[in-house]
């Protein structure tokens, strides 16, 4: 077990190593100048000289040569140092852990909201037996999916805030701000929760071992919740990791439209700026909590499926189809 | 190695009837698509609705006689009607208009976003199948380092780097895809490769070449397309969001996103603004997934 | 007399959403308390739907349209959910046909067993999982407390079938729905399920509702034979008076198609092509493959094959049987070039395949062509027929389109197919028509050999008695020779002209047919011969 842990730990940060690279490959590498993108992003047309822009290139270290520039950069971020954010010279690392509280509080909300809501509407679609009822029950998160963040954010400002005076659509403290932006947020992730959990409900409900419950004498409900659910499940936790960057995506969305502070926030800033350093680091936190969810998928999924041995190394699932 | 079982009952018309009478499923085949898709009524309006779809981003001066750019002072901030189906902004610009010729906008940076991903996920994900050995665990280990950074964080990398604008948007978000075209081609390709009828093609003397193209590649081609079709619906969203948080289309220029941007300042007083432009990109995508969804099961009721 | 513990009167079943397409027409069947009742019939006749009907188990498509089914009293027809809950498990036990898939993968088997007992309020708790145990050890399984903790996939496909025999006799039942029980085991292991199956019901008073397409397997274990055929019982009555003296043609079809109930006299070689010494079309000299596996937390190779020689004559059949597991397949694979041997030698016709340089391997296999068992998986959907046939001639590129087509219209008439299907697809052709379009794939390079992998186990009977005949047809006209690899040793008695018995990787026992199969030298040989089906009434 500890060296299977190990070793997953080692694959983790291999794969933080090589998103690093590809963050600096992406922002360095290809075609676009920040200097000049930074000097010409105020309104109007561009109005600084050459020795100018070669003044900020030289101050920013980006006048050397890439593959130093790498090194560099990588050997700092090693020992914990992402760089000097463009835009306001404070430390990267400190402007980005100071805007995780927030995000975190938002997306951890949002997550347990997305859960409850997906496996209960997953769950349902399968087990009511009016027609009507299931199809409806089947079309929510289709729906859900197809919602853009930003949209349905401000659709609940306009009903909850504005129609209905209910809660401040901006700036609330608390609970009470946390609420709308963490239900637009869980949005998509409860409907691909549902989708993913109801389709594979259909399925296992389907199998041979439930027909096998099913001539035991078994009632519907305990078809559904000790056989069926546990094995449509599976799939669920295995994109974890999925459903939890999409959640850090969507807050960027969603922290714009509620005005709220935090990690997305900082993105859009950075972005808008050309940032680099803080971009870069906002890739790699997003790759992060990626590989950390993921971590912690691995180490739980064997307590949930028996057919995964860990001693074998890799995660052979025996079909038993 | 298993020994025979009969296949259950119920299949018995396509396992093992006697086989001296002619298959009876014979002239079924062609009417199918069009009987099958008039039973699906929720897959008609798709349908239906992405055939409007194309020719408001065709033709859109044929759907609208109002100017989406040009607006009068005096019809300002008027609700919907008759006159303004979707009502006007507060310049007195024509909303519905507006939506109408931002569909071309929308959609062409959707399908360029999924061009970009499709043309290069696909070109690894059937390099890793086919090559197998390390070009495979290369490529894979590429496509998990891809897929460990959340699709708008990475779209807004290659934007910070290349710049803002629809193209640049369309071509970040591309990339963002092209982690899932990569993994499924290759898992389709694997699945095919390790097809019975494949080994038998090798075993009857056809070499690696043909088999790839003759055999491989034609059969790829269906799962692939329907997930084009669904990640079209995915790209539609993320090109809307990063046009919303202002990284595409530059203000006059009407975009769907860009629309839900603009009435967002309105919010309390116009609520018709942020609403009809949104409602535009959600029932594209409802309609590019339940297409979808229905390319992934093939009309015919085949084999999955 | 005491009165029948299920009878079913006119029983109509029909499938489909909008227009009900019958499925099983105008049934009557009684069983007595503690009879074994056998229903017999290839795919497509009804005999699982009509079990599905009786288990309240038919599918959301299905429905019964008329007729009762009356069950210890209890009309089964009418039975609402409620009912059916305190039936199904109580008074009757259903042992399904895939043990592969019918235990629920993620909960332990001893659980599974004690589940019954919890529903039926006869045991909880403790005294549940200690029952369970009992009920285990009862099924036949060896250490059954050990057992009872581990995972289904832990099982092998015999223990798992224990299990659901454990889990459908619990309660002890009236009534055992048997569907298919053991089509998915090995011989040997299916005699044994099959032994312990019948001495555990007698044992109970169980009846048991035998379905099943072997009527070997009827004819052993059931007292009534009740058969089946698109949907009608054709035939019903005591087991010896059906095989005896059958009464309907369909009836006398199924028994002439069932090679274990046949008394064909195994082929002998033409003694004129034995005598003459002439060059082997394959040559396999101690044959090895072995793959890396880990044991004991090792990496090690862990050999498939193992020391395996034997030489095919020109024109001669010679077949290699053998359960899963048994390097078969492998071995097979290894004639074709498909896998690469460890150790050891095969030529054919004459060249050494593996030391050849890729191009002239791809030559060297003109001579060799391959059918495969599942003709639904061997062919491309895409493909039409005329085009799965054209392949091989294409992929040598020999003579041109019309020269093509000529040669393809020419072997599918070889293969006794109706001109017509040269433009169809795979999808809408039955089994059997495909594994002659797969038949007529393979000879369309005139190959001196071909191999011949399980060509029939995935069809009917009645299909497969029609195949086998084909290919000796077409083997006494074009003298080619087949490597036939088969499970069912009923089968090879029918076409080998030499047998060689595999078991764990190794050839025991090896030899002319009638030698082997009258005078095994080896103990395993023996004991697959005797675990034939049909045995007492040949």
């Amino acid at each position: 077990m500890t060296r299977y842990l190990r070793r997953r730990v080692f694959h983790a940060l291999i794969v933080l190593w090589a998103a690093y690279t590809l963050a600096f490959a992406v922002l360095y590498l290809l075609p676009g100048d920040p200097v000049q993108a930074m000097l010409s992003s105020g309104d109007g047309p561009s109005v600084a000289t050459a020795a100018q822009a070669d003044e900020l290139r030289a101050r920013l270290g980006l006048d050397r040569p890439l593959y130093a520039q790498y090194l560099d950069m990588v050997w700092d971020a090693v020992r914990g140092d992402l760089g000097t954010s463009y835009r306001t010279g404070e430390s990267v690392l400190g402007a980005v852990a100071r805007s995780l509280g927030p995000t975190f509080q938002l997306t951890a909300c949002a997550l347990v909201l997305a859960v409850i809501a997906g496996v209960s509407i997953g769950l349902l679609s399968t087990y009511v037996k009016s027609r009507a009822l299931r199809s409806i029950l089947q079309s929510i998160p289709a729906i859900g999916v197809s919602v853009p963040t930003f949209w349905s954010g401000l659709m609940l400002i306009q009903v909850v805030s504005f129609r209905w005076k209910l809660l401040p659509a901006i700036g609330a403290e608390g609970a009470s701000g946390l609420l709308m932006p963490a239900v637009a947020l869980a949005i998509p992730t409860a409907a691909t929760l549902a989708q993913l959990l109801s389709q594979r409900m259909a399925d296992t409900l389907n199998e041979t071992f439930v027909t096998t419950a099913r001539s035991k004498g078994a009632s519907r409900a305990r078809i559904h919740l000790r056989h069926a659910f546990r094995n449509a499940s599976l799939p669920a936790v295995t994109v974890l990791g999925m459903l939890v960057g999409q959640l850090l995506s969507g807050s960027v969305v969603v922290e714009t439209v509620f005005s709220r502070p935090g990690v997305g926030r900082l993105t859009i800033q950075s972005v808008e700026a050309h940032d680099l350093p803080v971009v870069q680091a906002l890739v790699i936190l997003g790759a992060l909590v990626y590989v950390a969810a993921n971590l912690a998928v691995d180490v739980l999924y064997p307590k949930l499926d028996p057919r995964v041995d860990l001693s074998a190394g890799a995660s052979t699932v025996r079909s038993s189809a | 190695m298993t020994i025979a079982t009969t296949p259950d009952d119920m299949h018995g018309s396509r396992a093992g009837t006697p086989p001296a009478p002619g298959p009876a499923k014979q002239g079924r085949t062609r009417s199918v698509p069009a009987r099958w898709l008039l039973r699906n009524p929720g897959l008609l309006a798709a349908v239906a609705f992405i055939a409007v779809l194309l020719g408001w981003a065709l033709l859109p001066s044929l759907f609208t006689s109002h100017d989406p750019l040009r607006g009068l002072a005096s019809q300002a901030n008027q609700a919907p009607s008759w006159d303004h189906l979707f009502g006007t902004d507060r310049l007195g610009r024509d909303l519905f208009a507006r939506v109408v010729h931002g569909t071309s906008l929308s959609l062409r940076s959707a399908a360029l976003a999924v061009l970009v991903g499709l043309v290069a996920g696909s070109s690894i994900g059937l390099l890793a199948g086919f090559t197998g050995r390390w070009v495979d665990d290369l490529a894979m280990r590429f496509v998990d380092v891809l897929l460990s950074i959340p699709g708008l964080l990475l779209s807004l990398a290659v934007v910070t780097a290349i710049g803002f604008g629809t193209t640049n948007v369309a071509v970040a978000v591309g990339i963002g895809s092209v982690a899932s075209f990569a993994r499924v081609t290759r898992s389709e390709v694997l699945r095919i490769r390790g097809a019975t009828y494949v080994e038998a093609a090798y075993a009857s003397g056809c070499t690696r070449r043909t088999v790839l193209l003759r055999h491989v590649a034609p059969n790829v081609v269906g799962p692939v397309l329907a997930l084009a079709t669904l990640e079209f619906g995915t790209a539609c969203l993320a090109v809307s969001s990063l046009s919303f948080l202002g990284f595409g289309a530059v203000p006059p220029t009407p975009e769907w996103g860009s629309l839900v941007a603009e009435g967002r300042n309105a919010l309390a007083t116009s609520w018709w603004l942020a609403t009809f432009p949104g409602l535009a990109v959600v029932a594209t995508v409802v309609a590019a997934n339940r297409l979808a969804r229905a390319l992934v099961a093939d009309p015919r009721g085949g084999e999955r | 007399m005491t009165p029948p513990i299920l009878r079913i009167e006119g029983l109509h079943v029909g499938y489909g959403r909008h227009r009900l397409h019958p499925v099983v027409i105008d049934a009557d069947i009684e069983v007595q308390p503690g009879e074994v009742v056998a229903i017999v019939g290839e795919s497509g006749s009804g005999k699982t739907t009509l079990a599905n009907a009786v288990a309240g188990l038919l599918p959301a498509a299905g429905a019964i349209t008329s007729g009762r089914i009356t069950l210890d009293g209890h009309d089964l027809v009418a039975a609402s959910e409620r009912q059916w809950r305190s039936i199904r498990g109580r008074l009757l036990g259903v042992v399904p046909q895939d043990p592969g898939v019918s235990l629920n993968p993620v909960e332990r088997v001893g659980s599974q067993v004690a589940e019954v007992l919890q529903i039926h309020g006869l045991a909880r708790g403790r005294a549940a999982r200690r029952r369970a145990v009992e009920l285990l050890a009862e099924a036949g399984l060896t250490r059954p407390e050990a057992r009872a903790r581990q995972f289904p996939h832990e099982l092998s496909g015999g223990m798992r079938q224990r299990v659901l025999i454990a889990i459908a006799l619990a309660a002890q039942p009236r009534l055992l729905i048997a569907d298919e029980p053991t089509s998915a085991l090995d011989v040997t292991v299916q005699r044994r399920v099959l032994d312990h199956l019948g001495d555990l019901t007698r044992e109970f008073g169980t009846a048991v509702l035998l379905i099943t397409h072997d009527l070997a397997v009827a004819a052993d274990r059931a007292a009534r034979i009740v058969v089946m055929s698109q949907g009608r019982i054709v035939e019903t009555g005591s087991t010896d008076h059906v095989l005896r003296a059958p009464q309907h043609p369909y009836t006398r079809q199924l028994i002439s198609s069932a090679p274990s109930l046949t008394m064909v006299r195994p082929r002998r070689r033409r003694t004129d092509e034995a005598s003459a010494p002439r060059t082997p079309v394959v040559a396999a000299a101690k044959l090895v493959k072995a793959f890396p596996a880990i044991e004991e937390g090792r990496r090690r190779m862990t050999p498939v094959v193992a020391d395996v020689t034997f030489d095919i004559s020109p024109g001669e059949t010679f077949a290699i049987v053998g359960e899963s597991g048994s390097g078969k397949t492998t071995t097979a694979r290894m004639v074709m070039g498909l896998t690469r041997p460890t150790g050891g030698i095969v030529t054919v016709n004459g060249v050494e395949i593996g030391e050849l340089p890729p191009k002239q391997a791809r030559a060297a296999r003109r001579g060799i062509q391959m059918i495969y068992q599942n003709p639904y998986a061997s062919l491309d959907p895409r493909f039409t027929v005329s085009d799965i046939i054209q392949e091989p001639l294409r992929a040598f590129g020999i003579g041109h389109r019309t020269h093509r087509r000529r040669r393809v219209a020419e072997l599918v008439e070889r293969v006794a197919l109706p001109a017509h299907v040269l433009d169809r697809r795979p999808d809408q052709l039955s089994g059997g028509q495909r594994q002659r379009v797969a038949i007529a794939r393979a000879l369309a390079l005139d190959p001196t050999i071909v191999v011949c992998d399980e060509p029939t186990s995935a069809l009917d009977v009645t299909v497969q008695a029609q195949i086998l005949e084909l290919l000796l047809d077409l083997q006494r006209d074009l003298g080619t020779a087949y490597l036939f690899i088969s499970h069912d040793l009923a089968v090879v008695r029918q076409v080998a002209d030499r047998v060689a018995v595999m078991h764990n990787g190794r050839i025991v026992d090896q030899g002319a047919t009638a030698t082997v199969f009258d005078n095994p030298t080896s103990m395993y040989t023996r004991e697959l011969l005797d675990a034939i089906p049909g045995k007492a009434h040949r």
